[in-house]
């Protein structure tokens, strides 16, 4: 890291500007797009950024940039100042002193092996044969590989002081097929690896095989009949849903009269199969050692069977009321958590469709951006799975639509599978749902 | 321009020495600014500053992209040159100059964003909140805010060309939130155009406010929506977000050249009814997707994308054309979110142009269905044609009369399919804007279209059908 930390503090004192809080981070990206066989792109990228926030007079401003030069530090002041003098009420006691252990987060490993462009290009290359050959009936293959390595820093005039590195590979792939009528189906996933490409491509040929499957199995699928079904949720749904859910357990919607669970701690305000835990040090690409308040970031259960026991607090919303953050802080005074998992039950995803007896089984979902209202909770979104019959799959259903809210929905969990996966920072595994509302013919 | 043009010649040669036949700097130093009020006080005043090179190298089919934020000439050259290894030949041709390339500046700025103070901004915002809370006692929340983006970007590319752009936005978001103490609805408006701050001046706020208020009072008591297959009045403006999802980038030139969209290879061929005429206009003055050249440096134009029903071109950018085939064209295009992303062809503003129904026509045709009025999004999965959008200001019709308001739905199908079954265009065109999140990052589109009738897609509401 080449910043000059001092001259930032300088400019910022100069100011007034006080606490005074600087985030500096770099990172290099080297990614391979493979289409069909063909290199479309190799990129190569490398960018720092440098942010800002300060009091003054009882108001904060915030400042961000990545050209930095010999005239940021001064820019960046200047910026604070003019933003503060109309900005958020805010004091001083919101800044993170500083003072508490950091427990390192598993995002950089010693035995990181880095891979140059060529070695990538072979790699994505190499998995796109594999991928191809997997089955006759596909049509399109998207392999896209990238390593990237970061460097964040966090520091204020308080005494915080942070820090992380993050270096990985990650692939994602998307495979298109298409049977004797020329109808296209998709499926896609993404990997990663914290040790080497090696590693990667083997976690992508695993990937391979799922989504393969996801595109296939749906040949000549069509909808299933509209009605209310028992249901068991694949990992990644169970992921894409619950994400819409977390923002109620921030402290700040609460304080603000914006959550369901307003006043719920110590209440059971979902299934009692629920159990959610903060792990935000679980090696994965969305692990932090700290939160954007630069506090430590820390293990906790949110929901114990079903009962609420916390919120996430950043500094500010746990000065609110009187507590010590837990370090789930998320930018603007917001809270959100780093990792969580929800703790796998004893069946196998077998075991769940045998329990279930006749249902539907939800394998991906899909309109997140859209479908889902992280206010009201409410939820309509296409989906594709399949019907299952006396425990077993019985035939793939697509073009249907799932819809109900999402506080009903796990609040009636008959039961927890034990496949669990990391989608889109959560941890999971499937779970089996009393009633699922499902459109289709 | 920031960048010398000898340093702009030395980098680019740098970035030929092994053979690409096409090679682009872009350099962007962007300024936005943010404004926001929430829970009754001022919630963020926030800058930032994005500024970095991208420089593209093309080389038959294949293209080699790096971004840096260093902008030292030393550190530039060394990208060039780095990219340039993911080529295997020999130099083809040398730059020897460059000369500029003007383009009609399409956006007028009348009002610069710095002609109001951050107090006045807020002052503004504090004005709408103000409305939307005395609209009921059941809203809980108002969220404001004021975004601002000034923009400089400047192209040099081996074609021996230079041109630079001026790109100014602003856009008023507002949202309310209502609560009757077991649930939550709510509102959102996001007005916006390539203007400066004469925007504010000319949209009324307060009617803004006190109509979200509303509508999100009334949320809390409609009924959920229907679900299954039935007739399906959109409403215009951003009811458009259809036609984008379902038709606009499966026509883009990044799926078209893949053959992943239903509609590679059908140029001359009917895909929709004999209503639907639709297009993507760069052209369009102040409009939110619009600019005076593409990121690529071409200009933009008025590309008719489907003229009654028959499919008459795609969009598409320098390297998407190259892949179709020979006298595919750059259509201005070419669009990125910022340094840091591979440009793409992205629409910038389209909508299905205007026809001769009047929307109380539309709507008195229909016997049992729905009529959605206002959107949230949707999004479509290119490799299929299968999209969802979602209305959330949506009614039921009944005998050819809006009955009620409906809780959110979720619309759905395939845009191939939804094409011919539009059946009947209103007259009453409207646009707005949007930001779309694809290849190349969030860019700033317009989607637009007047009241139409899909006769028959499947609707996903909450309520179920049994």
């Amino acid at each position: 890291m080449n910043l000059n930390a001092k001259k930032y503090f300088e400019e910022a004192k100069k100011r007034g500007l006080d606490p005074f809080s600087l985030a500096f981070s770099k990172s290099t990206e080297t990614s391979v797009e493979v289409f069909n066989g063909e290199v479309e792109t190799q990129q190569i990228g490398t960018t720092q950024d440098v942010g800002g926030r300060a009091l003054y007079q009882g108001k904060t401003g915030s400042f961000s940039t990545d050209a930095i030069d010999e005239k940021t530090a001064s820019l960046m002041a200047d910026n604070i100042l003019e933003s503060a003098k109309f900005g958020k009420e805010d004091k001083k006691e919101n800044f993170y002193a500083g003072g508490k252990k950091y427990r390192k987060a598993k995002t950089c490993f010693p035995e990181f092996k880095k891979a140059t462009l060529t070695e990538i290009r072979k790699a994505a290359l190499s998995l796109y044969e594999e991928v191809r050959a997997m089955d006759e009936r596909i049509t399109q293959v998207t392999i896209d590989i990238s390593m990237v390595e970061g460097d964040l820093q966090k520091v204020n005039s308080l005494g915080m002081k942070c820090s992380q590195k993050t270096a990985l590979y990650s692939g994602y792939m998307e495979i298109v097929a298409e049977d004797q009528d020329k109808e296209p189906r998709s499926g896609s996933k993404g990997f990663y690896s914290f040790l080497s490409l090696e590693e990667l491509l083997e976690k992508g040929r695993k990937a391979a095989e799922k989504a393969v499957h996801s595109a296939i199995d749906f040949f000549k699928s069509g909808p299933c009949a509209s009605k209310k079904y028992k249901a068991v949720l694949s990992p990644a749904a169970v992921s894409d849903l619950f994400t819409f859910l977390v923002g109620q357990f921030n402290a700040k919607s609460v304080h603000k009269h914006l959550s369901v669970f307003e006043g719920k701690v110590g209440e059971e305000i979902l299934s009692k199969k629920l159990t959610v835990l903060h792990t935000p040090h679980k090696s994965c690409p969305s692990a932090s050692s700290f939160d954007t308040d630069g506090y430590p970031s820390e293990d906790f259960t949110l929901i114990n069977k079903g009962k609420l026991m916390t919120y996430f607090y950043s500094v500010e919303t746990a000065n609110e009321e009187n507590r010590e953050s837990n370090g789930c802080a998320s930018g603007s005074g917001n809270g959100g958590p780093i990792v969580l998992t929800l703790k796998p039950g004893k069946k196998t995803q077998e075991e769940l469709f045998q329990k279930m007896k006749n249902g539907i089984y939800i394998d991906s979902v899909s309109g997140l951006n859209s479908g889902i209202n992280a206010q009201t909770l409410d939820f309509s979104l296409p989906c594709q799975g399949y019907l299952i019959k006396d425990g077993k799959i019985d035939k793939a259903v697509s073009m249907i639509v799932m819809a109900g809210n999402l506080k009903d929905l796990f609040s009636d969990i008959l039961d927890v599978g034990n496949d669990v996966v990391y989608h889109g920072g959560i941890f999971t595994p499937s779970y089996l749902f009393k009633s699922l509302s499902v459109s289709g013919k | 321009m920031k960048l010398s043009k000898n340093t702009a010649l030395e980098i680019l040669n740098a970035g030929l020495v092994t053979g690409a036949d096409y090679a682009e700097i872009y350099y962007q130093d962007s300024q936005t600014h943010t404004y926001s009020r929430r829970y009754h006080k001022v919630y963020a005043v926030s800058g930032e500053r994005t500024c970095g090179i991208g420089i593209r190298l093309l080389k038959g089919k294949q293209s080699v992209y790096g971004y840096t934020s260093d902008l030292s000439k030393k550190s530039l050259v060394a990208l060039a040159s780095s990219l340039a290894l993911g080529f295997d030949g020999k130099q083809v041709f040398t730059l020897t100059s460059l000369k500029e390339k003007k383009f009609k500046k399409r956006n007028p700025i009348l009002i610069p964003h710095d002609a109001w103070t951050t107090e006045e901004k807020l002052s503004y915002l504090e004005s709408g909140e103000k409305v939307a809370f005395a609209t009921s006692d059941k809203i809980q929340e108002v969220y404001t805010a004021l975004f601002e983006e000034d923009e400089h970007v400047e192209i040099y590319n081996s074609d021996g060309i230079y041109t630079s752009d001026e790109r100014v936005r602003t856009r008023l978001l507002l949202q309310a939130v209502a609560t009757d103490g077991k649930q939550f609805q709510q509102c959102f408006y996001g007005p916006g155009l390539s203007k400066g701050l004469e925007l504010l001046n000319e949209l009324d706020i307060k009617a803004l406010a006190k109509e979200a208020a509303s509508i999100a009072v009334e949320l809390l008591t409609a009924p959920d929506g229907p679900s299954g297959e039935m007739p399906v009045v959109l409403g215009n403006d951003f009811g458009g977000v259809l036609f984008h999802e379902a038709c606009g980038h499966p026509l883009e030139g990044s799926a078209i050249s893949r053959g992943s969209s239903p509609f590679t290879g059908k140029l001359g061929q009917k895909i929709a009814s004999d209503v639907v005429t639709a297009i993507d206009d760069g052209t369009i003055e102040n409009g939110w997707g619009s600019e005076a050249c593409d990121d690529e440096g071409e200009a933009p134009t008025k590309n008719v994308l489907i003229k009654n029903g028959v499919l008459v071109n795609y969009m598409l950018d320098r390297y998407t054309g190259r892949r179709i085939g020979e006298g595919m064209n750059p259509t201005g295009s070419c669009r990125r979110e910022s340094y840091r992303y591979l440009p793409t062809t992205r629409m910038t503003n389209t909508y299905i142009d205007a026809g001769t129904s009047k929307p109380e026509e539309i709507i008195a045709s229909v016997k049992n269905g729905i009529y959605c009025k206002g959107f949230t999004g949707g999004q479509v999965d290119p490799s299929t044609d299968q999209f969802i959008f979602t209305s959330d200001i949506a009614y039921t019709i009944k005998d050819g009369k809006i009955d009620h308001m409906i809780k959110p739905v979720s619309l759905i199908g395939y845009g191939y399919e939804i094409l011919p079954k539009i059946t009947m265009v209103g007259n009453d065109l409207g646009r707005a804007p949007g930001v779309c999140g694809a290849a190349s990052g969030s860019c700033f589109v317009e989607v637009g279209q007047p009241t139409l009738l899909i006769s028959s897609m499947l609707v996903g509401g909450t309520g179920g059908n049994d």
